[in-house]
């Protein structure tokens, strides 16, 4: 025990810690981990875990083969582009080498399409690991780095520097705020504002997806309406929560989205399901549109509510997790209005 | 009639789940005072501050205020907030007095409920809390209700060794040289228990917690009472009766008196019926003097945290008998060390409670730790030296000397008992900071406590 600090007293005047130090986390968790009771130990660990909902995010692997086709075959491209081109000057073969600008150009179009999409889809990848970043640092208990995370978080999702409620977070912080306090006031005070205009509009899409099945005469047309509501609530979920999307990252995020809504908790399916069945049920006895249309809204709702906790970058606490039932109230009085006259 | 009608007023705010009997637990200088002090003031403050941003009702704007109200039981001296605060805020700032007596405050918080059955009622809700500041002291005779004098004297010469039995001579002296079964003698026997309440003071005075009866060190009305002169005795047993009007069977009396008169009395009027409870535990001071006055302390808190009640309360059973369902344990003076070292502090409360908490674990309740401060004394920040940044805190000691300080590691685990022959721990006390005028006294952790604590209750 000897590893332990004694008491210094200092005669320099005390300096303000700074706030904006960049953040190195990988390097600054190793050195924080002294610090962190082990685990079998904290019984409060246990608690945190489980105030945190538990998503399911895309694995990350590393597809070599894949990455060494694709460098082998641009390589060659490149060298035959290359070489013609030389042939062509060489053997002044004007037409061919019109030819040949005009290709390149149109390839250039389409490497920046590619690499946009290749960004865009990298910014995903990189907003998951922030939520993985943030659950491990609510985890463990350590001091210093809440601040920069959020703010960082902050710039991301495109919040402004001056509106109240981030000031409002900024004044309250303390040095003596631990990471899992900040990341909390943080959650509480400026997500929850991005939490209510996304439940806002979580339960717009699922009352209208809810309606137009309930109206329309015809079941394909049904089929793609919802499947059309469906993708621009992402969308605008996306844009809301400042994540930038591509078509394959929009596709990645989708399939993400679908998982989870497969794999959800054992207890909340039994709970929201018996409600959803029921009210289906009730409203299938006054008329089967309405019941479908029900069920549609309901069902958009929990995609809704998925997406939004993918895309949030701080983990659900558990107390302020938006629920099914204050949107399937909604979607129920909208229907009922609709269909029963 | 009026009394009748206050308590069927009572009933109904605990039939409504709209009031909280919050028990504050802690040894004597764990910063009871200060925490209710400070509670009151954060709580007082909410309508115009945003100073407990870790209070989900709070940080959600949705209490409305909060205000003292005049408590039910009027043969308790209400709390002296007001002079604690005129402590705090004279110059310089002192801790508040620590308490001599029992004192009682009643706060009156008025939320928005977030519960539509509260709603249907009204749009406003008022939460009724209770906090019963008491001499830690005090709470140490809690055990001696399961014991007899004979059992009771085995126990307090059970723990006669090493620092104890050094500073018990004197009285030892005194006891063995009298013969119990002699005529009773009022004067040999206030002699002697002077003696005794002398090495109790002692034991106090060398960080030593577990002192028992604590009466004897703080009397409160009672100084000078017959039946504070009395003490523990050597070779008792339960059957042989004592001899009549003899020295020991005086000494049982006074014993017997004490249990029924004084600490039965202060259990049934404040310890009995309690919601919530947050233990305040000191790690530091223990820290100072050693491995002895770590592991008292530990059993002195252990022994406390059997006298209260404790499970799952439902609607039935927080009318007619209350138990507590939530307990806090918190390591109080956070601000005595620089921020990094507050998970350390945490995981040493963790040991220095472990025997409470597998007592308590067993009915099922919510329990947790945290390091907080009541009132900040310091701030802290970092020097730039040579070697790179050093995290410090700053603030003025005791002795009025403003000192920029790294007060040094907290341990994760209690060192070995010899560490503290090579090493010493030296975490210096600080006055509290100044206050800015009509602003809340800034704190540390203090929102996630009450949180913890009533945070359900504003819903």
């Amino acid at each position: 025990m000897s590893e332990l600090k004694t008491k210094q007293v200092f005669s320099q005047p005390l300096q303000a810690d700074e706030t904006h130090v960049e953040l190195n986390a990988q390097q600054q968790f190793s050195a924080q981990q002294t610090f962190v009771p082990s685990v079998s130990e904290e019984e409060t660990t246990g608690d945190v875990e489980s105030q945190l909902e538990q998503v399911i995010r895309p694995a990350r692997r590393r597809k070599w083969g894949v990455v060494s086709v694709l460098t082998a075959f641009s390589g060659l491209v490149v060298w035959q582009a290359v070489d013609s081109v030389f042939s062509a000057i060489q053997s002044a073969d004007w037409l061919s080498l019109g030819w040949a600008g005009f290709v390149s150009l149109l390839a250039g179009f389409g490497i920046t399409a590619l690499g946009r999409e290749w960004w865009r889809l990298r910014q995903l990848r990189q907003h998951f690991s922030v939520q993985e970043q943030a659950e491990a640092l609510i985890e463990q208990d350590a001091v210093g780095q809440g601040r920069v995370f959020c703010e960082q978080i902050a710039r991301q999702s495109g919040i402004e520097a001056h509106s109240p409620a981030y000031t409002r977070w900024l004044n309250s912080l303390e040095h003596t705020h631990s990471d899992a306090d900040v990341l909390e006031m943080y959650d509480a005070m400026v997500l929850s504002e991005q939490d209510k205009q996304a439940t806002k509009l979580v339960s717009q899409y699922s009352t209208q997806a809810a309606a137009l099945v309930a109206i329309s005469p015809l079941a394909l047309a049904d089929m793609l309406l919802v499947a059309w509501r469906n993708f621009s609530m992402i969308d605008q979920l996306a844009d809301l929560y400042g994540v930038e999307l591509g078509y394959w990252s929009r596709l990645k995020l989708f399939k993400a989205v679908l998982v989870n809504m497969a794999a959800a908790g054992a207890s909340e399916v039994a709970i929201d399901a018996g409600m959803d069945l029921l009210s289906m049920d009730l409203a299938g006895k006054v008329s089967a549109r309405a019941g479908q249309g029900l069920g549609v809204g309901i069902l958009t709702a929990r995609l809704g509510l998925k997406a939004m906790s993918l895309l949030r970058p701080l983990p659900w606490h558990k107390e302020r997790a938006v629920r099914l039932s204050a949107i399937r109230k909604q979607i129920v009085a909208k229907v009922t209005a609709l269909t029963v006259r | 009639m009026k009394r009748i009608g206050q308590e069927m007023t009572d009933l109904l705010h605990r039939g409504l789940d709209s009031h909280v009997r919050l028990a504050v637990t802690g040894l004597s200088r764990a910063g009871k005072t200060a925490f209710i002090s400070s509670v009151v003031n954060q709580l007082l403050h909410t309508s115009t501050h945003d100073n407990l941003p870790l209070l989900a009702a709070a940080r959600d704007k949705r209490i409305v205020g909060a205000k003292r109200v005049p408590q039910t039981n009027l043969m308790v001296p209400r709390f002296a907030y007001d002079e604690a605060m005129e402590q705090l805020t004279s110059t310089p700032p002192q801790w508040p007095v620590p308490t001599r007596d029992v004192s009682e405050i009643r706060l009156a918080i008025k939320y928005h409920s977030t519960r539509r059955t509260r709603k249907l009622i009204s749009s406003t809700s008022t939460l009724y809390l209770d906090i019963i500041d008491y001499p830690g002291e005090w709470l140490l005779d809690l055990p001696l209700l399961d014991l007899d004098f004979a059992s009771w004297s085995k126990q307090q010469f059970n723990a006669l060794h090493g620092l104890r039995a050094e500073l018990a001579k004197p009285w030892l002296a005194e006891l063995d040289a009298l013969n119990l079964d002699d005529e009773a003698n009022e004067k040999t026997l206030a002699h002697i228990a002077a003696l005794y309440t002398d090495y109790l003071h002692q034991c106090k005075a060398q960080g030593l917690h577990w002192v028992q009866p604590g009466r004897f060190v703080l009397p409160g009305e009672l100084d000078g009472a017959p039946v504070l002169q009395f003490f523990p005795c050597r070779y008792l047993n339960d059957d042989n009766k004592p001899v009549k009007h003899s020295m020991l069977a005086l000494l049982k009396q006074r014993y017997e008196e004490y249990q029924n008169k004084v600490v039965k009395a202060f259990y049934k009027h404040h310890f009995a019926t309690f919601d919530r409870q947050i233990v305040l535990v000191d790690c530091l001071s223990p820290l100072n003097q050693g491995y002895e006055s770590f592991m008292d302390m530990r059993s002195a808190i252990d022994q406390i945290m059997q006298s209260f009640r404790y499970g799952r309360s439902g609607m039935l059973s927080r009318l007619f008998a209350p138990k507590i369902d939530k307990v806090l344990f918190a390591a109080t003076k956070a601000d005595h060390v620089t921020p990094d070292q507050h998970a350390s502090m945490v995981s040493l409360l963790q040991q220095m409670i472990h025997p409470a908490w597998q007592h308590a674990a067993y009915e099922n309740i919510d329990m947790s730790c945290i390091s907080m401060a009541s009132v900040r004394a310091t701030q802290s920040g970092h020097i730039d030296t040579p070697q790179g940044k050093i995290a410090a805190i700053q603030g003025t000691t005791e002795e009025g000397q403003t000192i920029t300080v790294y007060p040094g590691d907290v341990p994760q685990k209690l060192p070995h008992a010899d560490y503290w022959q090579q090493h010493r721990f030296e975490f210096s006390s600080f006055r509290p900071a100044p206050l800015e005028s009509d602003a809340p006294c800034k704190h540390i952790r203090l929102d996630r406590a009450l949180e913890t604590l009533i945070g359900d209750k504003l819903k």
